[in-house]
């Protein structure tokens, strides 16, 4: 039997600038794998979606904690740096850049120590995407929660709230350790 | 994918090397480390392949390498080492929140006819603190089964730190 072990999976059923999914983490693993797959937007203006944490009381943390540094591959140019400090959501973690279906992003994360409240949460992540009719790029990067807080759920938002996300399918799986 | 524990290891107190061993295939593995700090401030977390023949380290001038390292407040900086010792991560502190995480695919490793490869993704706090996520690779350019890995610090001990290896199936 495998050790990494489907948790829990939603959809987005309806047009919503925002998604959370709360009480995924727990004392039971300390790493995760989020995969998101087939996100899209209504309409042809595409979107960044971005991600923050939900806290153990159900908030979505939202405070200038956020540090994060990732690459982006183009496939009409070269690769550049993203860099964020002190922000308040870790910038195209789950797409740099979305559109509407059949320009579809998809996304896997790993999640580092999200239950603990002596670590900071670190994640790991890549997204690949097609957009506006020509462009196709990929990201892979990492981010860190600067506070010693549990983490128990997470939250994918467009960046500018107006465009929002049509499709998405979101699987969090946990990664077993046998002592 | 699925993901199938072959070894664990948690310390509970300070040591100058950590060894997992358990891998008997050839299948790729992808060994998870998470919360590694050190007991002296900037000390580097480096790490060795196991032979299969006797589970001690291979510390021969065959570790190549090439990584792109990722910063929070910076550019990303592109390294390479050829006939290094061991592979090496980068200074981290003596904290929980000044540590170090990351996975390591671990490919062709009891092959004994050809060389063993590592692939890492890493995400880490150094003294600084600076926040820094290492992608890289290199090859053990030696034609010998290995077993699995062995972790230590360049200077002082490894404070703490959780080790897993997974067979991919």
């Amino acid at each position: 039997m495998s050790n990494l072990r489907l948790l829990d999976e939603q959809s987005i059923s309806s047009s919503v600038s925002a998604f959370s999914v709360y009480d995924v983490f727990t004392s039971d693993y300390d790493v995760y794998q989020i995969t998101a797959t087939d996100l899209s937007t209504t309409g042809t203006s595409e979107t960044e979606i971005w991600l923050r944490f939900v806290s153990e009381s159900g908030s979505v943390i939202s405070t200038s904690n956020y540090e994060y540094g990732a690459r982006y591959f183009f496939a009409w140019a070269g690769a550049s740096d993203l860099n964020g400090q002190n922000q308040s959501g870790v910038r195209r973690c789950f797409a740099e850049v979305t559109d509407q279906s059949p320009e579809v992003a998809s996304s896997t994360l790993w999640i580092f120590n999200p239950y603990s409240d002596t670590e900071y949460t670190s994640l790991l992540f890549e997204n690949s995407n097609y957009y506006a009719g020509t462009y196709a790029s990929q990201m892979r990067g990492f981010a860190h929660l600067k506070k010693l807080e549990r983490v128990t759920g997470f939250y994918a938002y467009d960046n500018n709230g107006s465009r929002p996300l049509a499709s998405g399918t979101f699987r969090t799986y946990g990664l077993r350790v046998d002592s | 994918m699925a993901l199938v524990q072959v070894a664990n290891h948690t310390m509970t107190s300070a040591a100058n090397t950590v060894t997992l061993t358990g891998i008997t295939t050839n299948d790729p593995h992808v060994l998870f480390y998470r919360d590694v700090y050190m007991t002296s401030d900037g000390a580097v977390p480096a790490w060795r392949l196991t032979k299969a023949s006797d589970d001690s380290a291979n510390t021969s001038s065959n570790y190549e390498n090439a990584r792109m390292n990722i910063y929070s407040n910076q550019g990303k900086y592109d390294g390479a080492n050829k006939s290094l010792t061991s592979f090496s991560a980068i200074g981290t502190g003596t904290t929980s929140s000044e540590c170090h995480q990351g996975m390591i695919t671990l490919m062709n490793f009891t092959d004994s006819s050809s060389y063993s490869y590592s692939i890492w993704q890493q995400i880490m706090t150094t003294e600084t603190p600076e926040y820094v996520g290492p992608h890289g690779g290199g090859s053990l350019k030696v034609n010998e089964a290995h077993n699995g890995v062995q972790f230590f610090a360049n200077t002082g001990n490894i404070a703490n730190g959780r080790f897993t290896i997974y067979k991919v199936v």
